[in-house]
């Protein structure tokens, strides 16, 4: 650590007096993280008083606080460039800004969680179209299960299933109210049905059907030819 | 009736006659001193009896049960009767999972609510290996590896919560890698990839 260091952590503490982050619901251990890394050199000042700045500003715009700064941790942690940290950081927050915007409807305002989840899934492969239509078609859902709709629906496009069928199938969901939060494991039911050799139409349909009908999510198992036991002993070990 | 000494007692009257021995007896026998302590002793003995006869009144019935809880039995038991009562317990269990709600008490699932889960990684050549992700907030200090010396497969077993969570594998301090063996993956933000992982727990209604 050397002198160009040192001015870069008195820059940035200069920036934070100017702006006290935890003032505005910023995690201070967060915040603190910021500064050690502009003080190790590991960010810039100009990128560790970008980051600060977003985080401060996002209590004023109506945006959760905890997922950028779960990002910002994840980017230290993974020893991201400072410019790549603060682009990320400023998409994500474009998508929480028009996330929180679509899913405010009836004059409500999303809660924290919803609005939380609607983010991720334009991160996850969700696009700002489908999210749109999601919240056109929501029947008599609210903004929760809106986007819960839009999880299983990016989670579906995250391993190629069909867009429309998934489109198709959470819309029934929320015609009906009945995405409730076991269909969020969708996704990974639709690799172990491949792994059975059940195509995709198939469950789809059954989920579909299932939806509808206001059934459960260990109806629509069943229908596809699982058994609870069967995806639990496959969630015990998620990971190999 | 005879008397122990064989003699005749003589009638009603023999008794009378025989307390006035016995007074007579008494009247001979050198006199002692009761002491200044006498009184204490008696009182003492007194209290005693107290509670010997404290001890010795019924007991309620729940300090019953404890008393009968709190000291070592023996049973005995017939191979028949053992087997009853085996079947019976096996009864009770088996209706009492079946009336849990939807799925609990199966297989996987533990007290604490979360789920066992394993991570492993085959990288022979790596000197340490952790995972880090959304469970942890990306914080590997805990979450180290174990490597197979055999293998050179890097495994860590823990147990989660039910949730959606991303995670990647920290090599070496430095180089973060995917798990390859990870079913779904999604992009992280900067330019590269975290693994997903869906734990459905014991009523799957949490994600």
């Amino acid at each position: 650590m050397g002198r160009a260091s040192s001015l870069a952590g008195l820059a940035l503490a200069a920036t934070l007096l100017a702006a006290p982050a935890s003032a505005a619901g910023v995690p201070p251990a967060v915040a603190a993280r910021v500064e050690a890394a502009a003080e190790q050199g590991r960010l810039a000042p100009g990128e560790a008083e970008s980051l600060q700045r977003l985080l401060a500003g996002l209590q004023a715009a109506g945006l959760p606080t905890a997922p950028f700064a779960a990002k910002i941790e994840e980017g230290l942690a993974k020893v991201v460039p400072g410019p790549v940290m603060v682009r990320a950081l400023e998409r994500m927050r474009g998508d929480f800004v028009f996330a929180r915007e679509t899913l405010t409807f009836d004059g409500v305002v999303p809660p924290e969680a919803a609005l939380e989840e609607a983010g991720e899934s334009l991160r996850l492969g969700l696009t700002r179209e489908e999210l749109t239509a999601l919240v056109a078609s929501r029947g008599p859902s609210g903004a929760e299960m809106v986007a819960r709709a839009a999880r299983v629906q990016a989670l579906l496009a995250g391993i190629g299933f069909p867009r429309q069928a998934a489109a198709e199938l959470t819309r029934t969901g929320l015609a009906h109210a009945s995405l409730s939060p076991s269909w969020g494991y969708l996704s990974k039911t639709v690799l172990q049905a491949r792994e059975r050799g059940i195509p995709d139409d198939r469950v789809a349909e059954a989920a579909r059907s299932v939806l509808a009908e206001s059934g459960s999510y260990n109806d629509f198992l069943t229908g596809i030819g699982f058994t609870t036991r069967q995806t639990r002993e496959k969630a015990a070990v998620p990971a190999k | 009736m005879n008397s122990i000494d064989g003699r005749d007692s003589g009638g009603l009257n023999a008794p009378v006659a025989g307390c006035e021995d016995v007074e007579r007896a008494l009247r001979l026998l050198p006199r002692h001193d009761p002491g200044p302590d006498f009184a204490a002793k008696v009182m003492a003995r007194v209290r005693t009896s107290a509670r010997l006869r404290a001890a010795a009144a019924p007991k309620p019935p729940w300090r019953r049960l404890l008393d009968w809880l709190r000291t070592p039995q023996s049973l005995s038991f017939t191979p028949l009767q053992a087997g009853l009562a085996a079947a019976c317990l096996v009864l009770v269990v088996g209706m009492g999972a079946r009336l849990l709600p939807d799925g609990a008490g199966l297989p996987g699932g533990r007290a604490d609510g979360l789920t066992p889960v394993q991570f492993a990684l085959a990288a022979p050549g790596a000197q340490r290996v952790a995972v880090i992700g959304s469970f942890n907030n990306w914080n590997g200090t805990g979450w180290e590896m174990r490597r197979d010396p055999a293998t050179g497969i890097w495994s860590l077993s823990t147990a989660l919560p039910s949730g959606s969570f991303e995670y990647v594998f920290l090599v070496d301090g430095a180089a973060t890698l995917p798990d390859p063996a990870a079913p779904q993956s999604a992009d992280d933000g900067f330019g590269s990839r975290n693994s997903l992982l869906l734990v459905r727990g014991e009523n799957g209604t949490r994600i």
